[in-house]
């Protein structure tokens, strides 16, 4: 009897205890954050690299950090935030940041009350602004347009001088052609320009439509155009240079020979690609020669081209911790020396003006990636490409999928700029 | 404790599997009807679970924080082992002992229902809202709202709209007739007479063959893809190599959209012989069994008559593997209308990137519902193709029709 009365004493008690404990917690020293990023080795060696050093300054908070496959973080970004366990902290790119403010805390007042926004570049930062909150901040200025990664080998190889001055796109093909090499059988083995990768297609695209005079966002800016003359005479002159032979969009595009592989294998004398492919490509090919970036040549007078925000760093709305979050990411993207190691070791380009521009930072920063010098010149060109609903919608599965179609003959011109506009603005409608 | 989600669904199908199979054993051991205690394990281990998991996580989340996950997963306890001590036996009933089946067959329902029947029956209900998860929903499952009700709209679209997602779906839709078209005889071609060859050999050797023809089927198939990738590699894949002897031009087999045999695209081509090759030996293995299965004394009746061994083998043996074949078709064609991982390595789909050429539905469904966040439209998708898998299934199961036995 002792012995039943003492068992079910104790399972009384566990129950008891069990529905007390809705008393909150008492309040702790320690803040524990996660964080989530995509994987890339560059990119989450250097976010631990300002965890290691947040941390030493605040020994009380500890950041989890938890890495994606790409595809899988943006499946995993679509489904966690509306469940609601996403991490505090979320690198996010900065064209997904409106679709997903429902989701997140804006900036605290306290900072907002310091904050200058002219400190960092309008493109990246731009990203992260809806309805006139800032919802998070950019750590880099993504260019996928505006310079092109050469191969000095090949280029003297060819007999071309290095490093190329094109004034023109014809001066451009010229070289292409001549650096582009065939097998026995007619096979391209190394494309002249390699313009065909998904980012590249879609940037070259916009900067056409920009550079002719056009637009790609309508006069309300609540609808696309892509069915119009810019459009048409952009798509005409990529499908000229596929004609000229500089590259072959069968062989060369986003799952066969992607550029940021083919240009350091000595695939590719001529790779539009950003500067960030450069941190990837050496540290997969260590042993790689002499290449340089230079600047591309101008659709017209007016050089513009759309860029795209960048990777940063929000804060989730339902974190407990959003102070603690959004000071990590202040240390992290608005402080100059921490900004400047993050962008030194992930290859990127500044979103903070001042690294860029003051010669305090702007020599470290060439010294460690001397291929940014030409495009710390094309920035001023750069101009945000614009809130959509769905950014990777638009440049994966409707720019992109039209324009290689088109290069690879399976399509006409006007076709594909008429169908582009039509399933762009459906975006709008649903 | 931010991330709870996970540890709710720990807590509710850990204890309920532990207490829907146990409890059944112990009203067994009680002279208690142990389906009853299948039941009440199951409802008791939830709530349990559930309720004392997370009340032991606030309890120890101060008190042993890096302890308190763990400890809470002990929460079905607090109820269920009351249940267990104090359950009165039954006087005057001897001991039976079929508790061992209630306690099967309840977790296994549980987790049938909870784990393919709602999801099924939730995928029924999307296909008829424009649901997307980072939209804000109704209160009720997130119906409603932002994700509103679009009655028949995305199956009238299916057959009449032409926008990009119905012109998408009735291409992958076209590209999975075709590949389930070309693989299922080509199976049946290779794996019937290879099994009846296999079947003719010594015992050791078959054993030999039948292992090294099976092999391909327990190899990942992301391996296989990425093997049959580099074989049909336009600039240094084996296939032009071999193609190339009898003087024919490389060929891009998985880049170019532009080339066809018959009509078919050479990159499904491609694709459709890295299939056959992983799946071939798991119809050659089911063959084989079926082969041994059929009496000697009817071939051996027929040979003492003249026949030759290819009218035995078309006459005796090829009739009589009817129900098998039957089957193999069966799982050929669901299997084969379930393709995925294969083309999502090999091809991701391409080439022809608005219409791919190996875009096939489960491609194009996962695309829509992961990618994209067109979770309705995908679910739409998806009921077509359960009702495409059903419907050949059931002519496979009138055209295969036999009503003899040997």
């Amino acid at each position: 009897m002792i012995k039943k009365l003492m068992i079910i004493t104790i399972l009384v008690l566990l129950v008891v205890a069990s529905f007390s404990a809705h008393q909150p917690a008492a309040a702790r020293q320690s803040v524990t954050l996660r964080l989530w990023q995509h994987q890339e080795g560059p990119f989450n060696e250097a976010t631990q690299s300002l965890i290691d050093a947040y941390t030493a300054l605040h020994p009380e908070v500890t950041i989890e950090v938890e890495t994606f496959e790409y595809n899988l973080y943006l499946q995993s970004l679509q489904t966690s935030l509306p469940a609601g366990d996403e991490a505090d902290i979320l690198e996010l790119f900065g064209t997904w940041v409106c679709g997903y403010s429902d989701f997140l805390a804006p900036m605290p007042d306290e900072l907002t009350a310091s904050f200058d926004a002219s400190q960092f570049y309008g493109a990246p930062l731009g990203g992260y602004q809806c309805d006139d909150q800032t919802y998070g901040l950019p750590q880099e200025f993504n260019v996928e347009y505006g310079t092109v990664l050469v191969n000095k080998a090949m280029f003297e190889e060819a007999g071309l001088s290095f490093p190329p001055a094109w004034e023109n796109w014809d001066a451009l093909i010229s070289d292409a052609q001549q650096l582009a090499q065939e097998n026995s059988d007619g096979q391209m083995t190394v494309a002249g320009y390699h313009f065909t990768n998904a980012d590249a297609i879609v940037f070259s695209f916009l900067a056409g439509i920009l550079q002719r005079g056009g637009d790609y966002w309508n006069e309300d800016r609540d609808g696309f155009q892509f069915d119009t003359d810019e459009a048409r005479e952009t798509l005409e002159q990529m499908l000229h240079m596929v004609d000229e032979g500089v590259v072959d969009p069968v062989l060369f595009n986003d799952t066969s020979n992607w550029a940021g592989d083919a240009f350091f294998t000595n695939q590719v004398a001529i790779a539009l690609i950003g500067p960030w492919a450069v941190a990837y490509g050496l540290d997969s090919f260590p042993d790689f020669g002499e290449f340089d970036y230079v600047a591309l040549p101008s659709s017209g007078d007016d050089p513009t081209f759309a860029a795209d925000s960048g990777w940063g760093m929000t804060v989730s709305k339902r974190s407990d911790h959003q102070d603690v979050a959004w000071d990590f990411i202040n240390f992290a993207a608005a402080n100059a020396d921490n900004a400047l190691q993050w962008n030194i070791t992930t290859g990127t380009i500044p979103a903070l003006r001042g690294l860029v521009e003051d010669e305090m930072y702007r020599p470290t920063l060439i010294e460690a990636s001397p291929w940014l010098a030409n495009v710390l010149g094309e920035l001023q060109y750069g101009r945000y490409v614009g809130d959509m609903p769905d950014r990777d919608l638009l440049f994966y599965d409707i720019i992109y999928p039209y324009v290689l179609d088109t290069l690879q003959g399976l399509m006409s011109p006007e076709d594909a700029v008429a169908l582009m506009e039509e399933d762009a603005n459906l975006m709008f409608e649903e | 404790m931010d991330d709870l989600q996970p540890l709710i669904l720990y807590w509710g199908l850990t204890w309920a599997v532990v207490g829907s199979a146990v409890t059944p054993l112990i009203f067994d051991r009680r002279a208690r009807n142990p389906w009853w205690g299948g039941l009440i394990g199951l409802i008791v281990g939830i709530i349990s679970g559930e309720v004392c998991g997370y009340g032991l996580l606030k309890i120890f989340e101060t008190l042993w924080s890096d302890y308190a996950r763990w400890i809470s997963i002990f929460g079905g306890l607090v109820l269920l082992l009351p249940l267990w001590i104090f359950l009165k036996p039954r006087v005057g009933e001897g001991l039976r002992t079929h508790g061992i089946v209630p306690g099967t067959i309840v977790p296994l329902v549980f987790y049938l229902v909870s784990l393919s029947a709602l999801p099924m029956i939730w995928a029924i209900a999307l296909a008829f809202f424009e649901y997307d998860p980072a939209q804000k929903g109704g209160p009720i499952l997130g119906l409603g709202g932002e994700n509103k009700y679009v009655g028949t709209q995305y199956f009238e679209d299916m057959i009449e709209g032409d926008s990009r997602n119905p012109r998408e779906f009735r291409n992958s839709l076209e590209t999975t007739l075709k590949f389930t078209v070309v693989v299922v005889p080509l199976n049946l071609l290779i794996t019937v007479p290879l099994a009846s060859m296999i079947e003719s050999v010594h015992q050791r050797v078959r054993v030999v063959f039948r292992s090294i023809y099976f092999l391909p089927v327990v190899t990942s198939s992301v391996g296989v893809a990425i093997m049959w990738g580099y074989i049909f590699n336009a600039q240094y894949g084996l296939a032009n190599d071999v193609t190339g002897m009898a003087g024919v031009k490389p060929i891009a087999w998985l880049q170019d959209p532009r080339i066809t045999i018959l009509g078919v695209p050479v990159a499904l081509f491609a694709v459709i012989i890295a299939y056959l090759w992983q799946d071939f030996g798991y119809n050659t293995v089911i063959f084989i069994a079926a082969l041994q299965g059929i009496p000697d004394h009817l071939k051996e009746a027929a040979r003492v008559d003249g026949a030759t061994p290819l009218q035995v083998f078309w006459h005796i043996t090829l009739p009589l593997l009817r129900p098998t074949i039957m089957f193999a078709s069966v799982f050929t064609v669901i299997s084969s209308f379930q393709v995925f991982d294969i083309i999502q390595v090999m091809t991701q789909g391409g080439p022809g990137r608005v219409e791919g050429k190996t875009k096939v539905m489960v491609l194009n469904i996962y695309e829509n519902a992961f990618r994209f966040g067109r979770m309705g439209w995908a679910a739409a998708m998806s009921l077509v193709l359960v009702a495409m898998m059903l419907l050949f299934t059931l002519f496979q199961l009138w055209a295969f029709r036999s009503d003899w036995e040997y």
